[in-house]
């Protein structure tokens, strides 16, 4: 049961668009207790933190008990699309899917297997998929194998932020010219 | 601000650039008061290390006092004396929180250039390459620190800077490589390179019980210091007829019980199997100079330990590897826990059991780092440590 949910989604062509996507699938062991990570991974709005491909999730108002969230990414050209939580299970797992009426399809879930009082398992997949005729140039870009080895990054990332609260980076720091016009 | 620049092999120059600033909460700024240049330095100047760029800024041991902090920094403030790990710790992964500051999951940006060659990434260093992070180094007048309630380690003002500097990454490598020993009551420990980590790991099997410590390197001022400082029986690999023989009656017959290749990538030889390594390394048909290990493996005591401080990359073959499983050694290595080992350490020179200023003998300021550089290549004169202060 532990495996069904990740691999489901990424090998299974679940999308109306389907073949014209992506999947990524990461198992991570974070130093946390698993009551702290849920609690976060309820709120997508941290997602654009670890998520490069992201430029901001915010929560819409919503009439019903599930929250909805309006995402945007930056694949060249600004793509929006709304996405609800789909399933919450205390300390278990949270799924999230985009709207029907979305251009981009977007499945994702987490979940949550504790080690030990201070240590959780985690298991993440995503998948994305777009129209291929609509979207030619974001699918050739970022629906590659490059952007599947960038979504497993982010998934990486997502340990950092769950264990340290920040991303390690080295972006800005400063550096010499060796010559070269300085840029 | 000034900062030495790697920009190509055999080629650093100091340069001014912007000023770092802070890029993370838990950021601190440090301004440097001395930092070192050592051997793993010197693989880099000479352009050993792949994913090293033109523009890097070196320097993984340097100290200072803290300038800047982030908005997340709890246990530091400025104008603290500080001493930096050369490896960065974020403090809250398992490895961490065991003491195993060097294999941090999280400190590395580039892990997944490290995961492909070694499986799995291990923690960030401060000035080396780009596969360990690419974070610029110490050897300038300021620095980011990332992490800094982790890894900015207060020291007290009563002891000088050239007693202190070596707390970020020679002194825990010595005392790791020592303690990596096992050693017992009554063992004898043979050091491979007397260089400033064979100088203290010399020091250290002293410290951890060692009862007989024997040094080999070729080199006269590097061999006195290890015997008059540290009390080493001393061989000159150079001019004995077989250094493994020569262990052996020093031994009884049976071989030191614990033996520390301090040399790692810088090995050099005097015999036909140096030559053919030297040829496999110029055409880059291998990476490393495994003559010393090779060594090592053949002279350590049967069921006794090897220690590996390293520094060591790639892939090596012409290893005894036979030898070591035929014998039953224990093999422990590793890039040295700094962060662990700064507060018993910094006991042990505030008790004079160690004075690391002892082996500096060579130091510059900043603008000169380009003339150190030659120096500690050449190994010219006395030269066994070199500082640069800014």
């Amino acid at each position: 049961m532990m495996e069904d949910n990740a691999q489901r989604i990424t090998d299974e062509t679940v999308s109306p668009y389907d073949q014209y996507g992506m999947a990524a699938k990461r198992t991570l062991t974070v130093n946390r207790n698993v009551a702290d990570i849920y609690k976060l991974a309820c709120h997508l709005d941290y997602l654009p933190i670890v998520m490069l491909h992201l430029d901001t999730v915010v929560e819409i108002p919503s009439i019903g008990r599930e929250k909805l969230w309006k995402l945007c990414a930056n694949w060249g050209c600004p793509l929006n699309w709304d996405a609800s939580t789909v399933e919450e299970v205390t300390n278990t797992k949270v799924a999230w899917a985009s709207t029907k009426e979305s251009e981009v399809y977007m499945y994702g879930i987490i979940e949550f297997f504790p080690k030990s009082s201070t240590r959780t398992e985690v298991r993440i997949a995503m998948r994305y998929a777009v129209k291929r005729r609509k979207f030619g140039e974001i699918f050739d870009k970022y629906f590659s194998h490059d952007g599947v080895a960038q979504l497993k990054e982010d998934l990486r990332r997502l340990k950092q932020f769950l264990e340290t609260g920040e991303i390690a980076t080295i972006d800005g720091q400063p550096r010499g010219f060796c010559g070269r016009l300085a840029t | 601000m000034k900062a030495v620049c790697w920009c190509g092999a055999n080629k650093v120059q100091v340069e001014t650039v912007p000023d770092p600033t802070i890029i993370n909460p838990q950021d601190a700024i440090i301004q440097v008061t001395l930092s070192g240049i050592g051997g793993a330095d010197l693989q880099l100047y000479e352009g050993h290390i792949p994913s090293t760029e033109k523009g890097d800024i070196l320097g993984h041991e340097f100290m200072g006092t803290v300038v800047e902090v982030g908005t997340g920094v709890k246990s530091v403030r400025v104008g603290d004396r500080v001493v930096i790990p050369s490896s960065i710790a974020c403090g809250k992964c398992e490895f961490c929180e065991e003491g195993k500051f060097a294999l941090c999951d999280n400190s590395n940006p580039n892990a997944a250039a490290a995961e492909k060659i070694y499986g799995y990434s291990g923690a960030a260093f401060f000035g080396y390459s780009h596969l360990l992070g690419g974070y610029a180094g110490g050897q300038a007048e300021y620095v980011r620190v990332p992490y800094a309630d982790v890894n900015a380690f207060r020291v007290p003002l009563s002891i000088g800077d050239e007693n202190l500097l070596l707390l970020s990454d020679i002194l825990p490598t010595s005392y790791m490589a020592a303690e990596n020993c096992g050693i017992r009551p009554g063992d004898t420990v043979a050091v491979w390179g007397c260089g400033p980590t064979g100088q203290f790991a010399i020091q250290c099997a002293y410290l951890l019980g060692a009862e007989r410590v024997i040094a080999i390197d070729r080199c006269p001022d590097r061999l006195r210091m290890a015997e008059e400082i540290g009390g080493a029986h001393v061989i000159n690999y150079e001019k004995v007829e077989n250094t493994l023989e020569e262990l052996r009656e020093l031994t009884g017959g049976s071989g030191p019980e614990a033996c520390i290749d301090a040399i790692g990538m810088e090995a050099h030889g005097s015999v036909l199997d140096a030559w053919y390594d030297r040829v496999k390394q110029t055409l880059r048909l291998e990476r490393e100079k495994p003559n010393v290990l090779a060594h090592v493996i053949q002279s350590c005591k049967k069921g006794g330990t090897v220690s590996l401080p390293g520094i060591y990359g790639g892939f090596i073959n012409c290893v005894p590897f036979e030898s070591a499983f035929n014998k039953g050694l224990t093999l422990k290595m590793g890039a040295a826990h700094a962060r662990k080992y700064m507060e018993p350490l910094l006991g042990h020179i505030e008790r004079g059991d160690l004075i690391p200023a002892e082996v500096i003998t060579d130091r510059f300021t900043l603008e000169d780092a380009p003339v150190a550089y030659e120096l500690l290549r050449k190994k010219e004169g006395e030269c066994i440590k070199v500082v640069l202060r800014p």
